[in-house]
């Protein structure tokens, strides 16, 4: 119920005055002995009813005076007073608002879908508020990077209106309005409200629709179950509930024509990556952004580009009518560490898409630990030889990688730590013992990459135990004796490369590369056990033998990826050699491929999409974590309460964060808790968004209302929600008023009668 | 010789009382000897008149000589000079105790009138006697003219107070009715909270035997009024019960039941010829006692 004067119902409580005179007056009597009892109660008894009939209604006109009078000044409205008595204007209001990122199309300055379905719920809660009937409910619903109820069956259209209030814009995913309509229909499965009516405010973008659009060629749409349609169907055939569909999307404001539905050009970028797979600081990177025209004819993209907030470089593609093209960027990191680079579309009419949001790990060097199975012999035939003079065979060029090379006992020893490097080689070493394969274990688990070449020194069953480890290690198969004939024999086969997608094979991406790879002879390798070979092995090279002997082998292991190889690359100047990869035109970009590529974590937790949970695993537990949101967000930063879990080989899960609702870098602060003691850490994590929402298509209205199966879309607030809406509420103060002046008038009346009765 | 309380006899009022001639109405011609001449024929020294001897006459009051002159018995009356007995009846129980703020109490009221109307009888050489009683007969002076029984009367009545008894004068005047063997007056004085017909039927079985019956109905000037305003709390007297109440809304329902009361006392005592006098405490003593007597002197005047 409403009042114009709240504060002053408190004056009601004067109500209890009459009834404390009366109580005090009972307690301040006088005691007197009375020999003439027996008269005095027989007329008691005679004169009790009336007596307290009497007293009764005096108490009750005394006490109600106040009430009236209190209830008059406060000035109650008359719809509301009607609801009061009646029961009436129980109504569930559900409003559904697709708060995905289209909505936030802005045509020449115009208002944006979301903009003008916010005013209109906005209109509705200020009505509702002001005109509240008795048991009204609100539940708000936004559809977007999750279905969200902001607010649910609440009765307090106050605070259901403040809780819209802080949905100022629509969030960056791609929304789902087929489960935000389950889960508002499950929601009203719950509640029993005889009057429902539900308000989905969206842009009608034909994305939504899914498969109940009917398709070009059929009459119908599919007979699927949980479509929009069904979802819409289910809703009206609820007793009591009333559904309105109101488009305010480009239809609704006549951008596009109602009738024909259509397109409205929009531009993206869809991808920002960099050409090397690692980024090393001072040396020549390339960054290329990927833009794609979602429109109706060739757009000139301007395409800005900045580091770290830094001054953007700028590059202007044209794009043609649907297809896509690359803005690149030549670029060069001065300093080592994570950096963040976005890439941004100039002059768009949706915002959200036009950003794209990268984080580089860029190292100093790319650090390589080589255990040389030949370290003890001639330098010139030590496999750290020939990795040394192609790694960083220009000495005018900065060096990219450095190479540390040990023998066998350093590594059995544990003289060094696998997993201090990007990089470890394993070169036709011996053997392993269990500390060597715990140290490199934790080393993949940490996402340094292995990489294992077997020779002709290689015990097979050592590595069998320690590598292969009955399929729990990071060695995807069982390793058997070295197959093929003898080196520099005519019997001889090549390798054939299997998988020309491979990461290890970026660098033969021309024709005359790969064949050059796959005419390299091959005399002898080592042979793999065919039915060990685990599932999540990848065979990109394999041997011209009747068994097909995969040559390289690459497995994810913890962050780490671990590639074996079963004919090792060997010096040229060691006559032994099993094959013949050491040539120039295949050791060179099969070694550069192979190191840039195990130099990076097998996945990468920094580069997500909008509404991805965000984690990684650290080398420390992390304390006092924060997360810096977007600029879009723009929400404070955000503590993050919940304690770091331990991961195997000593490493930390950094605590999720999942309120990913908008795109831009969300940056980790912390400290992790080394032995050294505390250090700062800042981890940037690229959030961006799904690119399939900003395809601008819209149909017609009469196919939206066909795919729906509803007769009609709205363009704006139903008429059940705006009539009488100025004549709703008419003052009762002055009738109050008057009703309190009769009472009183009657309290006197009463009172007097009373008082002659008993003088 | 035993000293008099004095406290009881107010000279004011005893003057006008004494100045007074109390007459009987109907049996007691007066109260002091030699004014009243007895309307009993009794057996004394001056002959009145004769009589048919009826079975069970005295044979010695037989006029021989009348029976051996015609043959006829005949009984000799002699005109007989009597003392009035007067006996005074006070209600001492519980009730009785009741006197508004700074007034006499219904007992101490009764008490004096008691007292007062003692001593004037004593001064005419009459017997009094004096009972009192409340659920049962508490104590009695036998009638009496000398000084010495009238010394008894005063100190029972000066050493007298309420008992926490109940008022059953109905009961107690059926008791008393069998022991007064000899007709005299008969003045009862309490409050009569009692159930009306049983008072009705003891005062009925007295004057049935003859005696003048003299009710003085003793209420408080509040009792009679219930001038009261405020919120009160009455505590029940003789056992009854409280019950606060605002005074104002029950004062007429009250009035109704206290004259209703005293309206049947009234008539019942019309109906057996009893001299009924309701007595307001606030009102002096000497004006009720003057009043009464004066309007009995009246009445017994018209009848002669």
């Amino acid at each position: 119920m409403q009042f114009l004067n709240p504060a002053l119902l408190a004056g009601a409580l004067l109500f209890a005055v009459p009834l404390l005179i009366h109580l005090l007056n009972r307690q301040r009597h006088k005691r007197r002995p009375w020999a003439a009892m027996e008269f005095l109660m027989r007329a008691y008894q005679k004169q009790r009813n009336r007596l307290r009939r009497e007293n009764l209604l005096l108490l009750l006109l005394r006490c109600l005076i106040p009430i009236l009078l209190a209830l008059a000044i406060a000035r109650p409205l008359l719809q509301d007073a009607i609801g009061l008595l009646t029961g009436g204007g129980t109504v569930h209001h559900v409003f559904v608002m697709d708060a995905s990122y289209s909505m936030g199309l802005r045509v020449d300055g115009s208002r944006t879908p979301f903009e003008n379905g916010r005013a209109m719920v906005t209109r509705l809660l200020d009505r509702f508020e002001k005109n509240p009937n008795r048991n009204d409910k609100v539940t708000l619903v936004t559809a977007g990077v999750r279905t969200k109820f902001l607010v649910r069956g609440d009765l307090d259209i106050a605070s259901a209106r403040a809780g819209w209030m802080q949905m100022q814009k629509p969030e960056d995913g791609a929304g789902d309005l087929t489960g935000a309509m389950q889960q508002v229909l499950a929601a009203l499965n719950e509640t029993n409200d005889p009057n429902t009516q539900v308000y989905v405010f969206t842009d009608m973008q034909t994305r939504i629709f899914g498969d109940s659009l009917v398709k070009e060629g059929t009459e119908s749409g599919p007979e699927l179950t949980d479509t929009l349609r069904d979802m819409v169907a289910e809703l009206q055939n609820r007793e009591g509930l009333q559904l309105h569909w109101i488009d305010c999307g480009p239809l609704a404001t006549g951008t596009l024509p109602a009738n024909t539905g259509g397109v409205i050009d929009n531009t993206q970028i869809t991808a920002l990556r960099l050409t090397e797979p690692a980024a090393v600081q001072k040396s020549p990177a390339e960054v290329i952004a990927t833009v794609k025209n979602l429109g109706t004819s060739t757009a000139s993209c301007e395409v800005t580009l900045d580091i770290d907030g830094g001054e953007p470089m700028r590059k202007v593609i044209e794009v043609p009518a649907g297809g896509e093209g690359e803005a690149d960027f030549q670029l060069a990191f001065r300093t080592p560490g994570t950096h963040r680079v976005r890439a941004m579309l100039i002059n768009d009419v949706l915002a959200a898409d036009d950003e794209r949001f990268l984080t580089v790990d860029v190292r100093d060097r790319i650090r390589i630990l080589l255990v040389d199975g030949k370290a003890a012999g001639d330098p010139l035939q030590s496999y750290a030889y020939l990795w040394e003079s192609m790694l960083d065979p220009d000495e005018n060029t900065l060096p990219m990688f450095a190479v540390e090379v040990v023998d066998i006992v350093t590594l059995l020893g544990g003289q060094c730590t696998p997993k201090n490097y990007d990089v470890v080689v394993l070169a036709d070493i011996e053997r392993l013992n269990n500390r060597a394969a715990v140290a490199l274990s934790d080393a993949l688990r940490a996402g340094t990459g292995v990489l294992c070449q077997f020779g002709p020194q290689c015990e097979i069953e050592s590595f069998n135990l320690h590598l292969h480890a009955a399929g729990d290690g990071p060695m995807p198969f069982r390793l058997l004796p070295p197959i093929g004939g003898a080196p520099g024999s005519s019997t001889v086969r090549s390798p054939s490369i299997v998988d020309m997608e491979h990461p290890l094979l970026r660098e033969f991406e021309e024709d005359v590369y790969r064949e050059i790879l796959q005419a390299i002879p091959m005399w002898r390798w080592h042979g793999v056990a065919a039915d060990s070979l685990h599932e999540d092995a990848v065979t990109a090279v394999r041997v011209t033998d009747a068994e097909q002997t995969p040559l390289f082998v690459s497995k994810p292991f913890g962050e780490g990826q671990a590639v074996f190889l079963m004919s090792p690359i060997g010096s040229e100047y060691d006559a032994d050699r099993w094959n013949r990869l050491d040539d120039p035109m295949v050791a060179f970009p099969l070694l550069h491929g192979i190191v840039k590529w195990l130099a990076l974590p097998a996945t990468d937790p920094f580069a997500a999409i909008v509404g991805s949970e965000l984690s990684c695993s650290l080398p420390a537990r992390p304390q006092n974590v924060e997360v810096q949101r977007p600029e879009r967000d723009g929400r404070p930063r955000a503590p993050i309460a919940e304690a770091a879990r331990a991961l195997p080989g000593g490493r930390f899960a950094l605590p999720s964060y999942a309120n990913t609702i908008f795109a831009g870098f969300y940056i980790y602060d912390m400290e992790l808790d080394r032995e050294s003691g505390k250090e700062p850490l800042r981890l940037p994590f690229a959030v961006n968004v799904d690119p399939v929402e900003g395809e601008l298509l819209y149909p017609s209205r009469a196919e939206a209302q066909t795919a729906l199966g509803v007769e009609r879309v709205l363009d704006a607030l139903p008429a059940i929600a705006t009539e009488n809406e100025s004549n709703d509420r008419s003052e009762l103060g002055p009738s109050l008023l008057l009703l309190t002046l009769l009472l009183v008038l009657g309290e006197a009346a009463l009172a007097r009668f009373v008082a002659a009765r008993r003088s | 010789m035993t000293e008099i309380p004095t406290n009881y006899l107010d000279p004011r009022v005893l003057d006008k009382v004494a100045r007074l001639e109390l007459r009987a109405r109907l049996v007691v011609e007066g109260f002091v000897t030699g004014m009243h001449k007895s309307p009993y024929r009794g057996f004394s020294v001056e002959f009145a008149q004769h009589r048919e001897y009826v079975p069970g006459d005295d044979l010695r009051h037989l006029d021989w000589k009348i029976f051996g002159k015609s043959d006829r018995f005949v009984i000799k009356q002699y005109e007989e000079e009597t003392n009035l007995r007067a006996h005074l009846f006070l209600d001492q129980s519980e009730s009785m105790n009741y006197g508004a703020d700074g007034t006499m109490s219904k007992f101490d009221y009764a008490a004096t009138s008691c007292a007062s109307l003692a001593f004037m009888i004593q001064q005419q050489a009459d017997a009094v006697g004096l009972t009192m009683f409340d659920e049962t007969v508490c104590r009695q002076i036998p009638p009496s003219n000398t000084r010495q029984s009238l010394g008894h009367l005063f100190s029972a009545l000066e050493g007298a107070k309420t008992r926490d008894q109940k008022t059953k004068i109905g009961t107690v005047l059926h008791e008393l009715a069998g022991q007064l063997r000899q007709r005299g007056m008969v003045m009862i004085f309490s409050d009569l909270f009692d159930e009306p017909k049983d008072v009705i039927q003891g005062l009925r079985e007295i004057a049935s035997r003859g005696h003048d019956v003299v009710v003085f109905h003793i209420m408080d000037h509040d009792e009679l009024e219930f001038p009261f305003e405020r919120m009160t709390m009455f505590e029940g007297m003789e056992q009854l019960p409280e019950l606060l109440c605002d005074p104002k809304s029950l004062r007429d329902a009250y009035l109704t039941e206290v004259n209703g009361f005293a309206e049947e006392i009234r008539k019942g005592c019309l109906a057996q010829r009893i001299d009924y006098v309701r007595v307001d405490t606030q009102n002096p003593l000497d004006v009720v006692l003057t009043s009464y007597l004066s309007a009995r002197t009246a009445r017994s005047k018209r009848k002669k």
